[in-house]
């Protein structure tokens, strides 16, 4: 026979040997499922690479230079920042120069004076707050081409009034830059080297993971026919073969299907959850063309490792996975203790040995938690196996039994839960830390909301000032902050009426106002922002007796009655619309959304985590029902003599769903411990019942589905079980 | 007692069974009654654990029937099937097939219990027939037993639900010497001990030699074997 018609011949021999083999239909789910989320997690490092290169070229298309001596400066320019909720994003304003200058990228036209284009992604996180009109006439959207992605939130607004002699803006030749300084969203993107490896070590390492267990799904038959290809003289080459035709066809098909939801995002922007990240398309376009290249990487990859792990074993021994015959050490079970203790003490140690601590025990905690679940296990086991026995139940008396002598299938369900809840609630946990300032700008919010919002403006001339108060419905007060240079505590100034009406002393000479002797509770948060213990706010009357004149404050303070709660876009509209380039926000805002980039950063983490822990529970669950069809005919003579068939489904019921369910809950009030212990501690941070209810409900489910998968799966392999006696 | 014995508790008439036009049983007649046994033997290949599939329903015919007390189970549904299964039949496989993790007493009393046979009884009842079958301590665990004892407990699992009818496949395939002397003489005294009727499959000479009946299967037909 040819080499061509014997490889032909050998891939054919291994599709139909894997038809007719014990779990062949549960290795091949398995092997799709793995070729899915390899080729999968593949392509989202593509789709990252596509992302990047996207956002590199419009960042240099829309970035700006300073004129040099013998530029001629066609646009006028200036970036600052605002923020929409507690998320921060950048205004630029911008006006031509010359009536031949090209607009920004993604702008189909300049925008008349007091016009502003704004990104769609701002446009609709800010509708509640009236974005549309807060920096002018809405003009439209920016187009993806002058956006770093989709998810930008990003305005072009052209002031109605310029000063072209103002130093304040920018000159420059117009847009375009080799080498651009880093704009809007881009500021706070990580590099693409670091994105990468986040992502390799979250979710690819587990899908390479979840490929080799499915490799070596009901290896006890391939591992007897690799011997015995080798005993009949077969090569390397030929066992390959073999290997590779029989789990070609699922592989293949795994991760056809892993590039749908890749194509589906090619199509259209889709939004990642937890993130709210846009994917987009465009990018993802302009690289199609390696979308084939890396599929078929994927395929290769499986491949390889399928056929690298049904090598000959030339110890003779098995490679098959092992079951937990002998106890578990007794130092594993100390160390574990000693880990747990370690954790709780690191509540009362300050500074980096508190930390050190902290770490050292919640890493050997988990690390040593399989010992204590192998233990627990055999336990429950045990219990099991006797309620099972003292009640003449077969079910839990089978199961429990198999508990006992095989505790390493519910190990590895066991930990995949615990250390799956303990990851995402301590990320959870980290993310939602936050630092002083910041921890009591959200007290500030808890108890005044946006009722107080500070305005500063380079132009706060009297007229303007004016304008912007009459351009504020009822029930809200404008009141005027002088800050000096030299020093000394900020001085708030209003006439006498204002004053009282917010409580205040109405005196000739500024009057100090601490947090303590304010009876309302806006002027308390505002003198707690504004002054300090030693030097705190003072207030001086405009009008009264003997009063002098303030001058023009350094920056304005807008009062909201309570009622007016929620309204602070009103001010916001009005600053815009009466001062260049203003810049507005609530008592604290800085440091909120200082806060919100470690929190998108957390956020990423937790999507990449979460991802790489459904891989793990879906492999250690694939693992389990593998190791549970090995049982499947063990228990086939008796069902064949008793005719009870369900007798499989109850005892792969008891066997894996209910052990992974104790799991799951011991695991998410484990990991609910942990995090709220963290948080009692620290004094910070918020734990999320939300995303631990998500997480027991993944646990159960994943629980169920084993169990039935496993029951089934043993029904049809004791279904093939015939007396071998002849 | 004359009437139960003369009816046959297995009947099999006219069974044919092939596999891909490749005839394995032809035309096959067979009786057995209470109290009595039949040893089937014959070359490897030639049919005899399709026969025994049949028995127990495992393959359906291409033709005739197997009525077992009374009933032709070539008829019945599957849920009837075992039904019926679980109340006239007793098997020992060639292996024993008992689960290791499990005690002796507790995979002995495995059938009655899903049967539904209260607890206590089951397991008083898996402890008595050990004993009379001379498997030493119950609670042992089962991979601790010797080959011997492991089949004589796979007799006592067959005869836990009081079956009428006995199947044994290559019951001592897996022994040697005495342990296969054993376990043979234990078999065949079961119809009398038991009232059950016993067909033993086995291609060893010796060990047929101990059945009221002999039959040889041959070229897919049943023939009277020497003596």
């Amino acid at each position: 026979m040819s080499r061509a018609g014997l490889s032909r011949q050998l891939l054919h021999i291994g599709r139909a040997a894997g038809k007719g083999s014990r779990g062949d239909r549960v290795r091949y789910v398995a092997l799709l499922t793995a070729a899915f989320v390899l080729a999968l997690s593949a392509l989202a490092g593509l789709g990252v690479a596509a992302s990047y290169a996207g956002r590199d070229a419009r960042d240099r298309a829309r970035a700006t230079d300073e004129v040099t001596a013998g530029q001629r400066a066609t646009v006028l320019w200036r970036p600052k920042y605002d923020a929409v909720g507690d998320r921060q994003h950048q205004v630029i304003f911008i006006a031509p120069l010359s009536p031949t200058a090209a607009p920004p990228p993604g702008l189909p036209r300049w925008p008349a004076p007091g016009e502003a284009f704004l990104s769609p992604e701002l446009a609709r996180a800010g509708a509640a707050e009236h974005i549309a009109t807060r920096y002018g006439r809405p003009a439209g959207t920016i187009a993806p081409a002058g956006l770093a992605s989709p998810t930008e939130r990003l305005a072009y607004v052209r002031p109605a009034r310029v000063d072209v002699r103002s130093d304040e803006w920018f000159r420059t030749p117009g847009f375009g830059r080799a080498d651009p300084a880093r704009l809007g969203e881009s500021a706070d993107v990580r590099p693409m080297a670091q994105f990468l490896l986040a992502l390799g070590g979250l979710v690819v390492l587990p899908a390479a993971a979840l490929v080799v267990i499915a490799a070596r799904c009901g290896s006890a038959g391939r591992d007897r026919r690799t011997a015995l290809l080798q005993a009949l003289g077969g090569g390397r080459r030929h066992r390959a073969l073999v290997n590779c035709g029989e789990a070609i066809v699922p592989l293949t098909l795994g991760a056809l299907l892993g590039t749908l939801p890749y194509l589906a995002a090619m199509i259209h922007d889709v939004r990642l959850p937890f993130v709210g990240y846009l994917v987009p398309s465009a990018d993802l376009r302009a690289y199609a063309a390696w979308t084939p290249v890396v599929t078929v990487a994927a395929i290769a990859v499986a491949l390889a490792l399928v056929v690298g792990l049904h090598r000959v074993d030339r110890t003779g021994r098995s490679t098959r996975p092992r079951s937990f015959a002998d106890s578990v050490p007794r130092w594993r079970l100390w160390l574990c203790a000693a880990m747990a203790a370690m954790f709780g003490a690191s509540g009362y140690v300050r500074g980096m040995a508190g930390t050190w601590l902290y770490a050292v025990g919640t890493v050997g905690l988990w690390a040593t938690v399989p010992s204590l679940a192998a233990v627990a296990g055999r336990g429950l086991g045990a219990r099991l196996a006797a309620v099972g026995r003292r009640r003449g139940r077969v079910s839990p008396l089978v199961a429990g039994r198999w508990m006992v002598a095989h505790p390493g299938v519910m190990v590895r369900l066991a930990t995949a839960v615990i250390i799956g809840a303990g990851l995402v609630s301590q990320t959870q946990t980290w993310v939602s830390r936050l630092n002083t300032p910041a921890l009591e700008a959200r007290a500030s919010v808890a108890r005044i909301g946006d009722t107080v919002v500070r305005v500063d403006a380079a132009d706060l001339r009297p007229d303007r000032t004016a304008a912007f108060a009459r351009a504020l419905p009822p029930g809200f007060t404008v009141l005027g902050l002088h800050e000096s240079e030299g020093g000394g505590s900020p001085v708030l100034s209003a006439n006498c009426r204002t004053l009282r009406g917010l409580g205040l002393p109405c005196t000739a000479r500024p009057a100090a106002v601490a947090p303590s002797g304010a009876d309302d509770p806006r002027v308390r948060e505002l003198s707690r922002w504004t002054g300090s213990s030693g030097d705190p706010m003072r207030v001086v009357g405009t009008d009264g007796a003997g009063a002098r004149p303030a001058g023009r404050p350094s920056a304005l303070v807008v009062f909201a009655d309570p009622a007016r709660r929620g309204e602070s876009w009103r001010v916001r509209q009005a600053a815009y619309a009466a001062f260049d380039w203003p810049r507005t926000e609530r008592l604290g805002e800085l440091w909120l959304t200082g806060l919100m980039r470690n929190v998108a950063m957390g956020q990423w983490v937790l999507l990449l985590g979460t991802a790489g822990l459904v891989i793990l529970m879906l492999a250690a669950a694939v693992s389990a029902v593998a190791e549970f069809l090995r049982f499947g005919p063990a228990l086939a003579p008796v069902g064949v003599q008793s005719g009870k068939q369900r007798i499989f489904v109850f005892v792969a019921l008891w066997n894996l769903t209910f052990p992974m369910a104790v799991a799951t809950v011991v695991g998410v009030a484990v990991a609910s411990w942990h995090g709220l212990y963290f948080i009692a501690t620290s004094h910070d941070g918020h734990f999320s019942w939300t995303v631990m209810g998500v997480a027991a409900a993944v646990g159960g489910c994943l629980a169920l589905l084993v169990g039935l998968t496993g029951g089934l799966s043993a029904i049809r392999a004791a279904r093939r079980w015939r007396p071998a006696g002849d | 007692m004359d009437d139960i014995v003369r009816r046959p508790l297995l009947e099999v008439a006219g069974l044919c069974y092939g596999v891909g036009g490749r005839p394995i049983l032809r035309d096959l007649g067979l009786g057995l009654a209470a109290g009595e046994s039949i040893a089937v033997t014959g070359p490897s290949g030639c049919g005899k654990t399709t026969l025994l599939m049949a028995l127990l329903g495992l393959v359906t015919p291409d033709s005739g029937t197997v009525t077992i007390a009374g009933t032709d189970i070539t008829r019945l549904s599957a849920r009837d099937l075992a039904a019926h299964r679980r109340a006239h039949l007793g098997v020992v496989f060639q292996f024993g097939e008992l689960l290791p993790e499990l005690s002796p007493v507790e995979n002995v009393a495995l059938p009655a219990l899903l049967g539904g046979t209260r607890a206590g009884r089951a397991y008083r009842e898996a402890a008595r027939l050990l004993a009379d079958l001379g498997v030493p301590a119950a609670e042992t665990p089962t991979g601790a037993l010797s080959g011997g004892e492991r089949q004589r407990t796979a007799v006592a699992r067959a005869l836990i639900t009081r079956p009428g009818l006995l199947l044994a496949d290559e019951p001592t395939g897996a022994l040697d010497g005495d342990a296969r002397d054993v376990v043979a003489d234990l078999l065949f005294a079961l119809p009398e001990r038991h009232g059950c009727a016993l067909l033993v499959v086995t291609h060893d000479e010796a060990v047929a030699a101990r059945a009221d009946r002999r039959l040889r299967l041959d070229q897919g037909r049943l023939a009277g074997a020497a003596a």
